[in-house]
């Protein structure tokens, strides 16, 4: 059986509040989700839970957390953002590598989690894929098409990284960590080598709009791949589903969507709910 | 965040529960004598609320009272499938609470629940002698019409947004692989057993035995008490209880699609803990 265990981590100063599941023969893979709006980290009808165990089954640990100002997380309801839900991920990101050995990412969200999963990307060199249930469509006026300016994006990156490295240098725990023999190597190697940006940092962007911006400026150079899935029966889904396609396929992320007939927005029954599941199951045991 | 946070999981009946555990920090005062547990209500109406549950908590830590809050067995975090378990179960887990708190030395007890949280927190109240403060916010007082209102207003909203993206599929009976009966009832299986007994809770029949301070809160657009929340302060009234009642103008938490801070319930709620429990906060 699959064991569930809290943690805590901070982002931004505050303390988040999540749950490990952990898998009994981890393959590698894990996965983080993110819960909407005005959710917490088990989802609707407890689907993040049941997707959670589900996964652990097929030796995939996973980690649900609440963003700062949501569930049981510090932080006060109306200073919480997409913005500052999307700063939350990377942190979320590496505790979850960090309390389970994770070396491939995968971030599920649902409805304004979707988005924030999909403004977090780029945040984490380990993210391999995005599993967006019921995305909204992140920017509309994005169909007009921007012209990604790929040098300027890189040059970003190379910037963001030296701070962000000499920021983590600079905190005791880092030291703390070191001299305790906590700091696992491999994966400081393998992020140091592959980077990280700023996307998701509220610094780098002045306004909500700026913003989604630059998230879709940075989402052009996601390595990973993406599932959409929609209930058939959500009055967004057809904008949205057509919104993610158009985008991956200019950008060339490879894309697939699943949809499940019948269900609403928050697939609120167990057949949906099992549909879902099974297919971002799949998904994630094909592209792990 | 006032006070230090400690999400842990608690035993209850070879299950491992999901529980905050909130203790006030030494600059809150002096601790008062009434350590809480809060009982959350039913199914997604636990969604809905969980973050109102979390200031209010906080806000009553702060007054040097520590929370304990619990998810039930099959719920949240909590192990186990949700229609698994029964009222009975989840009485069981505010029991388990309890001895938590009785484990940590807390003398005086008190519970706090909302809808059928605040009914099973009654309930236990009932069969436990040592809680002195019960808060019942909006309590199912009729449990067969709780079940019976909530499946009408969801067979309505089907019926209202079925060609503009649908509602879940009608929550008839249904059978499980293993044979078991129960409703889907929006993503949550509510097995027979737990069908049976939510609809056998009638809270005022129930109270007979209380005699603490009870806080009866009435969640709604009035600003005046209805009658079932006025026989339910008659029935603790006459069974000994020291009663006072609330009706609070305030949108049900337990049903909001988007967040919301109750803060008319907490303060009303705090101010009632305060004259009761003559906290002194000594800074």
């Amino acid at each position: 059986m699959s064991v569930q265990q809290t943690v805590t981590f901070k982002s931004a100063g505050k303390q988040l509040v999540g749950v490990i599941q952990r898998a009994g023969a981890p393959c590698g893979a894990g996965v983080v989700f993110a819960h909407g709006w005005s959710g917490y980290r088990v989802g609707p009808h407890g689907m993040f839970v049941h997707c959670a165990r589900r996964l652990a089954i097929e030796g995939i640990p996973s980690l649900r957390f609440d963003f700062r100002g949501r569930g049981d997380s510090e932080g006060e309801l109306e200073d919480a953002s997409l913005i500052t839900m999307a700063a939350d991920m990377s942190p979320a990101v590496d505790c979850l590598i960090e309390r389970t050995g994770a070396n491939q990412v995968f971030l599920v969200g649902i409805c304004s989690g979707a988005e924030v999963a999909f403004a977090a990307a780029t945040c984490h060199s380990a993210i391999a894929g995005l599993a967006l249930w019921s995305a909204p469509v992140f920017w509309a006026d994005a169909a007009e098409g921007e012209e990604i300016n790929t040098a300027e994006v890189a040059s970003r990156k190379k910037r963001y990284y030296a701070a962000e490295y000499l920021r983590k240098l600079l905190r005791p725990e880092t030291w703390s960590k070191l001299f305790s023999g906590r700091i696992q190597f491999g994966i400081v190697a393998r992020v140091l080598l592959a980077r990280r940006k700023s996307t998701t940092d509220i610094d780098s962007a002045t306004t909500p709009q700026e913003w989604r911006r630059n998230v879709l400026r940075e989402f052009a150079g996601f390595g990973g791949k993406v599932l959409g899935v929609y209930g058939a029966h959500d009055p967004t889904t057809g904008q949205a589903l057509q919104w993610y396609q158009s985008l991956c396929t200019d950008y060339a992320i490879p894309y697939s969507h699943h949809l499940v007939q019948g269900a609403n927005h928050s697939y609120y029954s167990l057949v949906w709910e099992r549909e879902v599941m099974e297919k971002t199951l799949s998904w994630l045991k094909e592209n792990r | 965040m006032s006070g230090i946070e400690t999400p842990m999981f608690l035993a209850s009946e070879g299950r491992r529960i999901f529980a905050v555990w909130h203790q006030p920090a030494a600059d809150a005062g002096k601790v008062t004598d009434t350590a809480f547990v809060f009982c959350p209500p039913f199914a997604e109406e636990e969604k809905c609320c969980h973050r109102a549950f979390v200031d209010m908590a906080r806000k009553l830590c702060s007054r040097g009272h520590p929370v304990l809050r619990i998810q039930y067995r099959g719920c949240g975090d909590s192990e186990g499938d949700f229609g698994d378990f029964s009222c009975a179960d989840w009485e069981q887990d505010i029991n388990n609470a309890l001895a938590f708190l009785r484990r940590q030395g807390r003398p005086r007890l008190g519970l706090l629940g909302l809808r059928l949280g605040a009914s099973l927190a009654g309930r236990v109240a009932e069969s436990t002698g040592d809680v002195q403060n019960l808060i019942l916010w909006e309590p199912i007082v009729n449990g067969r019409q709780y079940m019976s209102l909530n499946l009408r207003r969801k067979l309505l909203r089907r019926m209202l947004t079925d060609k503009e993206g649908g509602e879940s599929p009608p929550a008839s009976q249904a059978t499980m692989t293993d044979g078991r009966t129960g409703i889907d009832f929006e993503g949550y299986w509510i097995s027979a057993e737990m069908q049976t007994q939510i609809g056998e809770i009638d809270l005022i029949a129930d109270a007979k035995r209380f005699r603490g301070e009870v806080l009866l809160t009435q969640i709604s657009s009035q600003s005046s008490p209805g009658k079932t929340i006025r026989s339910l302060e008659d029935r603790y009234a006459s069974a000994g209880a020291s009663v006072a009642v609330e009706a609070v103008v305030e949108q049900p938490i337990w049903n909001l699609l988007d967040l919301f801070h109750p803060t008319q319930l907490i303060d009303s709620t705090i101010d009632w803990m305060l004259a009761r429990n003559r906290c002194v906060v000594e800074r």
